[in-house]
């Protein structure tokens, strides 16, 4: 053999591993490539999922049927449309009996949407139908209402009326919608449940100012409303010595006060007068309640937009000045009448709650006899 | 013969009522004495929240009552073996008239006790003038609910016999699934839902046991 010979073979055997090794690298590499790969599309996938949902909540599609009337616009399903044109009828005609302009002006500046959806529930998905205020969703400052499928066209309007009642006050200046306090215009009639919940609250409430009122002092009604502020401290205009233990249940001084801390404690336990007296003395002006809660004050910004029929929101808006004056423009009368009125009405919404009518007694007599009537007349055995 | 059964009922029942009517004279009395002087309540609010408290402690002790007796009554015919009066001269469907309506006179005495209980109550407190007792309202309740109870609880004992415990557990079950089914099945949830409200309503069956309870509103 020669050496050019052993050389080359020398060469082939050099090379032979070497090659089996690089093989078995270039395997491993692929693999993990493929791994990476593998990785980087589920990643992806995933991505696209989360981009799917996000691109669907920004620009869901809009259903195709156009309803318009007056200054209601709302886009609906189809199997929706029947009822929805009914709830839009009658938004609209509260919209004319008890808005006004600007109601109508606000309300038609955005398009209402009406879809089926589903929520959440205990057992699994419950299916609603949702009312958006607008068609951009992301940007509404009013959240979306839900009513529970299948809903009646006058559970589908009491919804679309709730979004024009918050539309309406979104934009009012600062100081009617603190006065306003809940965030929406009373453009509905007031429910049953409503104004006996109002009576009950007027007649239970433990404040000086609040038995002023009853008593048919209109200034007393006023400030327990909010609308005209007397001089003196909240507490000194709304509560009396006897109202303080009441007081001090629902308002705790500031707890760097330690002496009306421990007052507060003590008034409840041991019933000391003068313990409550310090804890509510102690309480900073703007942290004595309110006498009348805002669902109150609400019952009487409606009696005030009744009494001014329509256009009465447009003049409350409008007019400058002080609460009082522009609750008088709106009322378009004055604020005592509207006063006496609303107590008139307050007073007349007395739920009787536990009287027993000729209904009840004949039902409940009925029903035992009816229930006797069947287990006497069995004929089978006494087993 | 309405007398005899009116006594035999009242001796089969005598432990149980004075019982009732104890609890039911005792219970606003007690509810007040704790709430007014131990516990500071006093305030228009919270007197109403405290006659709801006495109103639904009546409501129980009314509902007990009227299922006790209907119970007491099947039960000793089931100790006896289910034997009734064959010697007189009575159908099974007079007897078991008389003996409900005895029952009925029996449990109007707890009724008495509650209406004594709430007026005595009701005495001892200074209601602000926006703040009425209803301490006769409450005993009127109290007697239709007791006379609803007991005909429920008739009816099932006489007409299932045996197999009473079997229908309890078999309606509660029914409910509980009607309950289920709101959520479970959304078709179906308005008619159960206007189903269940006629019930607990006022010209509905159980519209008594339903409604305010309460001594002292508004």
């Amino acid at each position: 053999m020669s050496n050019r010979l052993l050389t080359l073979l020398a060469i082939g055997v050099a090379f032979a591993p070497a090659h089996a090794v690089s093989a078995q690298a270039a395997s491993r590499d692929a693999d993990s490539l493929l791994r990476r790969i593998r990785a980087l599309d589920s990643a992806v996938m995933t991505r696209s999922r989360s981009v799917d949902s996000i691109r669907r909540m920004l620009v869901r599609p809009i259903p195709n049927v156009d309803i318009r009337e007056g200054p209601i616009h709302v886009r609906t399903d189809a199997t929706l449309a029947p009822r929805v044109r009914n709830a839009v009828s009658s938004v609209v005609e509260m919209i004319d009996r008890r808005g006004g302009t600007l109601v109508a002006s606000r309300a038609s500046a955005h398009v209402a949407v009406i879809r089926r959806d589903s929520t959440r529930s205990i057992v699994g998905m419950l299916p609603v139908i949702a009312i958006d205020a607008d068609t951009t969703t992301r940007w509404s400052m009013i959240g979306e209402r839900q009513v529970r499928a299948p809903a009646s066209a006058s559970a589908i309007a009491n919804g679309l009326a709730a979004i024009v009642e918050q539309r309406a006050v979104q934009g009012v200046d600062s100081a009617l919608a603190a006065w306003i306090m809940v965030g929406r215009a009373p453009l509905r009639p007031a429910s049953a449940v409503e104004a006996a919940d109002a009576y009950v609250e007027y007649a239970t409430t433990e404040s000086a100012v609040v038995r002023r009122c009853r008593a048919r002092d209109i200034s007393a009604c006023l400030d327990a409303l909010g609308v005209d502020s007397a001089a003196g401290s909240r507490l000194d205009r709304w509560y009396s010595v006897d109202d303080y233990r009441a007081l001090v249940r629902f308002a705790a001084p500031a707890r760097e006060d330690s002496a009306a801390v421990a007052a507060w404690i003590r008034c409840p336990r041991d019933r000391e007068d003068a313990a409550c007296a310090i804890a509510a003395r102690a309480l900073p002006n703007a942290r004595v309640p309110l006498p009348l809660s805002a669902s109150v004050r609400f019952g009487f910004l409606r009696e005030v937009l009744e009494a001014g029929g329509v256009g009465a929101f447009d003049r409350l808006v409008a007019t400058p000045g002080t609460v009082r004056d522009r609750l008088a423009a709106a009322a378009n009368e004055p604020l005592d009448r509207t006063v006496r009125r609303w107590l008139d009405r307050l007073e007349g919404s007395r739920p009787h709650r536990m009287s027993i009518d000729a209904t009840l007694v004949a039902a409940s007599l009925g029903w035992s006899a009816l229930i006797l009537g069947l287990a006497v007349i069995r004929r089978t055995s006494w087993a | 013969m309405f007398g005899q059964t009116l006594y035999v009922q009242w001796k089969w029942n005598r432990d149980f009522l004075a019982f009732y009517t104890f609890v039911a004279f005792t219970a606003p009395l007690i509810i007040l004495w704790v709430a007014l002087p131990h516990l500071g309540l006093s305030s228009a609010r919270e007197l109403v929240r405290i006659g709801g408290v006495v109103g639904i402690a009546i409501a129980v002790i009314s509902v007990c009552a009227g299922m006790t007796v209907a119970w007491q009554g099947y039960g000793v015919d089931e100790r006896v073996g289910h034997m009734y009066a064959l010697s007189l001269p009575l159908t099974r469907t007079q007897a078991l008239g008389m003996r409900a309506a005895a029952a009925l006179a029996l449990l109007s005495v707890p009724a008495m006790g509650v209406w004594v209980g709430s007026v005595l109550a009701a005495g001892q407190v200074a209601l602000p003038a926006s703040l009425h007792s209803y301490a006769g309202s409450l005993a009127g309740r109290a007697l239709l609910a007791a006379w609803l109870a007991h005909a429920c609880i008739f009816a099932l004992r006489y007409s299932a016999g045996r197999r009473a415990k079997v229908v309890l557990f078999a309606l509660a079950i029914g409910v509980g699934s009607l309950g289920f089914a709101t959520e479970a099945v959304p078709g179906a949830r308005s008619t159960i839902v206007r189903a269940a409200e006629f019930l607990i309503s006022n010209p509905g069956p159980f519209g008594v046991f339903f409604g305010r309870w309460t001594l002292i509103d508004v």
